[in-house]
């Protein structure tokens, strides 16, 4: 009796549906790092030489000011993307 | 529950009719002489029948609900999914874009460096000091990293 009552147990029993999501692409350009800023050589002697390290460096930063920009308009985007469908 | 998704849909329905014909029949039995002996196990198995078959009948009606939910769902996801990936796209226009006019300014700059190089460089002494403080400030490591 006990063995047919656990067997009428089994014809209850649920199963479980996962419905697959996939992680949104990140834009290629976003997976580098922000690059080092350049150092000025020491032996430098003429103004220009430093002015277009420091340009460089100006350039680095404005780089890496778009990545993080362009992260947090990533991360706004794919949130509200997500929120959207639960 | 699984049997839902083995069996047909239609079995349960079957069963839970079977199940109130035997109940009824039951009924009818019990003044039949001969056969009046056999109205309890059919009225048992005609319950059975029922409880069973109404039982599976509810969980139809519940699966077909959660498979509709789950596809309305698969839908949405795969909408979403189409809009992550333009949003992606979208996201890496925009940097691209903005990386483009970075290098612009850069080479404009470098450029104007470069034609007054001759003037920048004629009346100016670079100090060795000055050299060493702004690539400390450029390398972000302090005298105590570098003991």
């Amino acid at each position: 009796m006990k063995f047919l009552m656990l067997i009428s147990l089994m014809f209850l029993a649920g199963c479980q549906t996962t419905v697959e999501r996939e992680f949104p692409p990140i834009p290629p350009g976003l997976t580098v790092s922000c690059e080092q800023l350049e150092l000025i050589p020491e032996n430098t002697d003429k103004m220009s030489e430093m002015l277009v390290v420091i340009t460089d460096n100006y350039s680095s930063y404005h780089r890496c000011q778009a990545k993080v920009d362009a992260w947090l308009m990533w991360y706004k985007e794919q949130k509200e993307i997500f929120e959207s469908v639960y | 529950m699984w049997l839902v998704g083995i069996l047909p849909d239609s079995i349960f329905y079957i069963m839970f009719f079977l199940g109130l014909v035997g109940i009824i029949a039951s009924i009818f039995l019990r003044n039949v002489p001969v056969i009046n002996k056999y109205h309890n196990p059919i009225f048992l198995l005609g319950l059975l029948l029922a409880i069973v078959g109404i039982w599976y009948a509810g969980g139809v009606s519940k699966d077909r609900e959660y498979r509709e939910a789950i596809s309305e769902l698969e839908v949405k996801i795969a909408q979403a999914e189409k809009r992550a990936a333009e949003a992606s796209a979208k996201v890496e226009y925009v940097y691209r874009d903005r990386v483009e006019v970075v290098e612009k300014i850069r080479y404009e700059v470098v450029g104007s460096i470069r034609e007054y190089s001759g003037e920048l460089d004629a009346n100016c002494q670079i100090s060795p000091k000055a050299i060493e403080i702004l690539n400390k400030s450029a390398s972000a490591v302090s005298d105590e990293d570098t003991k």
